[in-house]
């Protein structure tokens, strides 16, 4: 959903903003430069781990993508920073588990379905789990944007931001009363089997499990937006409300379907998280949404490429600073890039500026 | 003379309840003094945030990283954390082996100070970087902070081999408050102890009404009017002559100072500090008291601070003790065995969205604020009076 | 779930009064009234005295299980003494330091509920807490109250001994005087033990990791200081953030430096499951490379979510379980289980043990003060305890405050339970 700029030469442009850069952005492009070499010193030292870690890396930024485009899509409509997003995948997974156990509200509706049972049945919950929580976090995805976001679509922004918030806590409070506060452990359906790979390069079933999952529903989301008409409905809303309605689009019905999308996005990576992880938890949410935001800020907001990249980008960073800094610095690492990018270019990697009104420069 | 009597009036009628209340407190013998001391380190973080939200306008969604920072200050220079060092100045805390006691040791009334000038330091540092962000993105950069500063200190135990925050294990034994030259006939107050919680509550108070006093200064300021100019209209305010990156950064300081108040008081009073009691949970119930109460408003924020805390910490559980026993009395199972504290985030998260729905200028509403949020004409809105889409 | 149970007897009884009397009649009444509190006063010394004990543990989350059967054990106590020691009525109230948020303890709720405690004058016992951070929180303030306590599961060694911070213990008895007791044996030990299991089960190198916290980074402080002594190498420490979704670049790490063991320092709800089943996946099959575990993490929770992955693992325990009791434990073990729907966990007889131990110098306290004791006097008695016979063996308090007995087990994870391995007496090391 990208405006387009006048268009110039690729060269041409690029050595323009070269000349117009300032000194941080100088200064960025240096530091990374470094951290890019001494990645690359590592990776030569270490060819083996540091091929797994990236793998690692690429798979969680995979999931990581499908949560920031739903930021994205909302951002890019409404100007609307979901704060709740994350917590709606978080509730994708526990309806997955739900779905996976087989009973809900004390109803037993099939046997659940756990490490044992055989292939097909395995499969068969994989999917069902994937469809019923796509349709229920996309349903209430479009619940939530009733109720609390659209009676205040001509309020000051604070109050929408609050409200998202609260819902966001709502939301976690459901998780907590459901499951518990402890972390809750997903069957283990997809096996850790590695399906090829020399030596300690592992490309397991669970990797292909999330790029054969992500893609499809890549190549499926990138389809509605670009061909259906629907799709172009959305990126008119986008770029210009009024004028959208003015061309006869029906602004309420684009936004409904917009959550609609973000929020089947979310179950079916909240589902994935779960059997990737093979655990989930009432505030997984929170930080997957936080890091999936800087995922959606770093890729440029409002930019449906730019989600994915930066959902790719930030997993990598996760897996390098758990493998070279140590895992409990890498939370702090992912936030100082969500602070950088904000404050020196927040219009992030693909983004324009004109996706950002409002938000910075 | 009327006049004077209502500003005056209500406010003094408050003060000296609050403080005869410890000696009714003792009288009735009922429990309350240490959640009446949570209350109100709660009601100075809210007030300390109130500047920043409800006075300049900025959403701040990392305040408890002030607190946090107020805390760690007390727990550094007054606690036997730093072993290698030994300094004393004017500390209670003294070694009952008789020899040296390791560690820092400053006094209470010293680390304050530090404490406040501390946060203030580092509110100016959290908000630099923000100046030029409006709305939702700054929102966004405050809550990176008040991500990155707890889990600093939680992690802080190895950093290339020194032991600055202790970790996840925290920093016990926090030496306490006391004024040691009082005659030994006030012996409570010489040395704060845990039994007699009345030096703690006077202290947290008289600190409280500090803070209402200066809050009420820079409302009525030239602070106060360049806060809300930058907030309404920030381009209009610089035309005006009206410097918004002081004027912003002043906010953060002053409010952070507060936050770094509270801090530095709730180290000593649990006497012991842990990075999780710092969480995003915490700014968010702060955030919700000042939305509750009423943004910019004083008395509003100081209500909307005893109603949430006091029901968190207080009510929610007691009420949860009358349910099991109504429930035990009716032989219902479900009600003996309900856990109503397990439903607090529920409740706050309700309320932030019923008041934004129904009243966003909060309970006791500051004038200003709510001819902001009923505004007819949205366009000449602010950073956060601008509509969601323009 | 706080209850208040009173056991013994209830208020006297107040005789009517109302309606209008003649003036014989009310002479009869007050006649009557007179002799009857006489009587009264004569009989039993007044109406029998109440002192409270209070016990403390985190009541929810992935303990609860445990700490509801610790809760039935201290109750079965009181009422096997049908309700009174030495001539005192006891009433008994059960704290809880978790929140629901986090299902496990709270700092400002343990420091509370000791605030509440030592301000609450019927209070003459405590029995808990559970968690040693929760200890370090509490300890200071019922110090200064005064309040004798008897932790049934706190093993952090810090807390009574000294440890390689200078000022523990002292700094948790800011009055100078000892107030806190434990039936179970310290951390101390138990790091020699796991230090031992290794060295018998051949590990010539491992890899240490702890929760960061009190007991969990003081346990494997223990386990690396021993292991070091008997000639193990310790390839690595680290500590690992008990909230992370999983392990595997950890375990990646570990697994190229190619350890016999791996030791984890730490409790269950800081993802004790989540390790081994990432270890597991990481090619580390608990065959090839032990995993060890304390107490922390002796909880049937741990089996059923961490499935396969738990299989072989070691378990130390800092003392006997069940089946390894007395003849006396085992006679409380049966009792309890006609008595209650669930089973008796790893620490039920620790607290059961606790409970008996105040009840003893409650009653000792009594006998001496002729009445209801006060704190000071329960205190002494505990400390006074010396070779008391119990469900644990026949041990006493030492001047720490510290149990006389000796004896660990090691419990191995085997077909998806915990089997006893064998014990390990620390006195012998």
């Amino acid at each position: 959903m990208t405006t387009g700029e006048a268009t110039k030469t690729r060269s041409a442009a690029l050595l323009d903003s070269v000349r117009a850069s300032s000194w941080q952005s100088r200064l960025a492009v240096a530091l990374v430069a470094v951290l890019l070499t001494l990645l690359a010193v590592e990776a030569v030292q270490a060819p083996g781990q540091f091929l797994s870690q990236l793998l690692i890396g690429l798979t969680n930024g995979a999931i990581l993508a499908l949560v920031a485009l739903g930021y994205t899509l909302v951002y890019g409509i409404i100007e609307l920073i979901n704060f709740a997003h994350g917590d709606n995948f978080m509730i994708g997974s526990f309806v997955g588990l739900t779905v996976l156990s087989g009973t809900f509200a004390g109803l037993g509706l099939f046997g659940a379905i756990t490490d044992d049972s055989g292939t097909l049945l395995k499969v068969a919950g994989v999917f069902i789990a994937l469809f019923v929580a796509m349709a229920v976090c996309g349903l209430m995805n479009v619940g939530i944007e009733r109720v609390a976001y659209k009676p205040l679509r001509n309020s000051p922004r604070l109050a929408v931001l609050i409200t998202a918030i609260g819902m966001s806590f709502i939301l976690q409070n459901v998780g907590l009363i459901w499951k518990g506060p402890a972390q809750i452990p997903f069957p283990q359906l997809i096996s850790d089997n590695k399906v090829f790979g020399p030596g300690s390069i592992l490309f397991r079933w669970n990797d292909l499990f999330v790029v054969g999952v992500t893609v499809p529903l890549l190549v499926a989301l990138s389809y509605f937006i670009q061909r259906t008409r629907q799709g172009k409905a959305m990126r008119a809303v986008a770029q210009d409300k009024e004028a959208a309605s003015m061309m006869g689009i029906n602004v309420n019905r684009t936004i409904s379907i917009t959550f609609l999308l973000g929020g089947i996005l979310a179950g079916a990576s909240g589902v994935m998280y779960g059997l990737f992880n093979g655990i989930t938890v009432f505030n997984v949410g929170f930080t997957q949404g936080l890091y999936a935001f800087t995922a959606a800020i770093l890729g440029g907001i409002g930019n449906l490429t730019g989600a994915v990249v930066g959902g790719l980008l930030i997993g990598i960073i996760g897996a390098m600073a758990d493998q070279c800094i140590g895992t409990r610095w890498t939370a702090i690492v992912i936030f100082a890039v969500l602070i950088l990018v904000l404050v020196f270019r927040p219009r992030g990697l693909l983004g324009d500026r004109s996706a950002v009104q409002g938000g910075g420069e | 003379m009327s006049a004077r009597l209502r500003r005056y009036g209500l406010p003094a009628v408050l003060i000296v309840v609050a403080f005869l209340f410890p000696l009714v407190e003792g009288f009735l013998e009922t429990d309350l003094m240490y959640p009446l001391i949570i209350i109100t380190i709660y009601v100075m973080l809210a007030l300390g945030l109130n500047i920043v939200i409800g006075f300049a306008g900025l959403l701040d969604l990392g305040f408890v990283a002030f607190y946090a920072l107020g805390a760690y200050v007390v727990g550094w220079f007054a606690s036997s954390q730093f072993q290698q060092v030994t300094f004393s100045f004017g500390s209670t805390a003294t070694s009952l082996s008789g020899g040296e006691l390791p560690g820092i040791h400053i006094s209470f009334w010293v680390l304050l100070v530090v404490a406040g000038a501390f946060t203030a330091l580092c509110g100016v540092i959290i908000g630099a970087p923000t100046l030029r962000l409006r709305g939702d993105y700054l929102a966004i950069v405050t809550l990176g902070f008040g991500e990155i500063i707890p889990r600093f200190f939680q992690n802080g135990n190895n950093l290339a081999g020194f032991n600055l925050t202790n970790g996840t294990i925290g920093i016990k034994a926090i030496d306490a408050p006391g004024i040691q030259f009082l005659p030994d006939s006030l012996d409570a107050w010489q040395e704060f102890g845990t039994l007699d919680l009345n030096p703690w509550y006077y202290t947290i108070l008289v600190l409280v009404l500090i803070t209402i006093y200066v809050n009420v200064q820079l409302r009525d300021s030239r602070l106060g009017r360049a806060w809300i100019s930058v907030r309404e209209d920030e381009t209009a305010a610089a035309a005006m002559g009206i410097n918004p990156v002081t004027t912003k950064l002043w906010a953060y300081a002053l409010g952070a100072v507060f936050g770094g108040l509270a801090g530095a008081f709730y180290g000593a009073f649990i006497a012991n500090i842990f990075p999780e009691a710092f969480s995003f949970n915490i700014s968010i119930l702060i955030l919700c008291m000042v939305i509750l109460g009423g943004m910019g408003s004083i008395y509003g924020v100081i209500l909307g601070a005893v109603l949430l805390q006091g029901l968190n910490f207080y009510l929610l559980p007691q009420m949860n003790e009358w349910v099991h026993s109504i429930g035990g009395a009716l032989g219902n199972e479900a009600l003996s065995s309900v856990d109503l504290p397990r439903y607090n985030f529920f409740i706050f998260g309700i309320i932030l969205v019923a008041m934004m729905l129904l009243r966003p200028e909060g309970l006791i509403p500051n004038r200003q604020r709510a001819e902001e949020f009923h505004d007819q004409d949205p366009g000449t809105g602010d950073s956060m009076g601008d509509t969601a889409r323009a | 779930m706080d209850c208040v149970i009173r056991f013994g007897g209830g208020p006297a009884v107040d005789s009517d009064k109302g309606g209008r009397v003649g003036r014989m009649r009310s002479l009869g009444v007050l006649a009557v009234l007179g002799i009857s509190s006489a009587l009264l006063v004569a009989g039993c010394g007044g109406e029998a005295e109440t002192v409270k004990i209070v016990s403390d543990l985190p009541l929810q989350g992935a303990n609860r299980a445990q700490t509801t059967t610790m809760v039935n054990s201290i109750e079965m106590a009181i009422e096997e003494r049908n309700g009174k020691a030495g001539g005192v009525n006891i009433a008994y109230e059960s704290y809880d330091d978790a929140t629901a948020q986090t299902g496990q303890w709270d700092p400002i709720k343990c420091a509370e509920n000791a605030q509440s405690a030592a301000q609450d004058e019927e209070v003459v016992g405590w029995i808990g807490p559970f968690n040693a951070g929760c200890a370090a929180v509490e300890i200071p303030i019922l110090n200064e109250a005064g309040l004798g306590m008897i932790s049934p599961a706190n093993t952090y060694i810090g807390l009574t001994k000294p440890s390689p911070d200078k000022t523990e213990p002292e700094k948790y008895y800011p009055t100078g005087e000892r107030n806190y007791t434990r039936v179970i044996v310290a951390d101390d030990e138990q790091g020699q033990a796991g230090a031992l299991l290794m060295q018998d089960e051949g590990v010539k190198s491992v890899y240490i990791l702890d929760d960061r916290n009190t007991y969990g980074q003081g346990l494997a402080d223990q386990v690396e200081k021993s292991a070091k002594e008997l000639g193990i190498e310790v390839i690595g420490r680290q500590g690992i953030d008990g909230s992370a979704s999983n392990y595997r670049s950890l375990m990646n790490r570990i697994a190229q430096a190619n350890p016999d063991a791996i030791y984890f320092g730490g409790i269950f709800v800081d993802n004790a499951d989540q390790l081994l089943k990432d270890k597991v996946s990481a090619g580390m099959s608990n065959d090839d490379v032990l995993f060890i575990g304390p107490d922390g993490i002796f909880v049937d929770t741990l089996l059923s979510q961490a499935g396969d992955a738990a299989e072989g693992a070691y378990v130390t325990f800092g003392g006997l379980p069940e089946s390894e009791l007395t003849p006396e434990g085992k006679q409380f073990v049966k009792k309890y289980e006609q008595q209650h729907d669930d089973e008796v966990q790893p620490y039920t007889a620790y607290s059961y043990e606790a409970a008996n131990v105040m009840l003893d110098a409650i009653e000792r306290a009594a006998k001496e003060a002729g009445g209801a004791p006060d704190r000071e006097a329960v205190l002494q008695q505990i400390f006074a305890t010396e070779d008391y016979e119990g469900v644990l063996g026949t041990w006493s308090f030492d001047e720490d405050g510290d149990t006389t007995l000796t004896e660990l087990s090691v419990q191995q994870v085997q077909d998806g339970a915990f089997e006893y391995q064998r014990t390990i007496d620390a006195g012998e090391m």
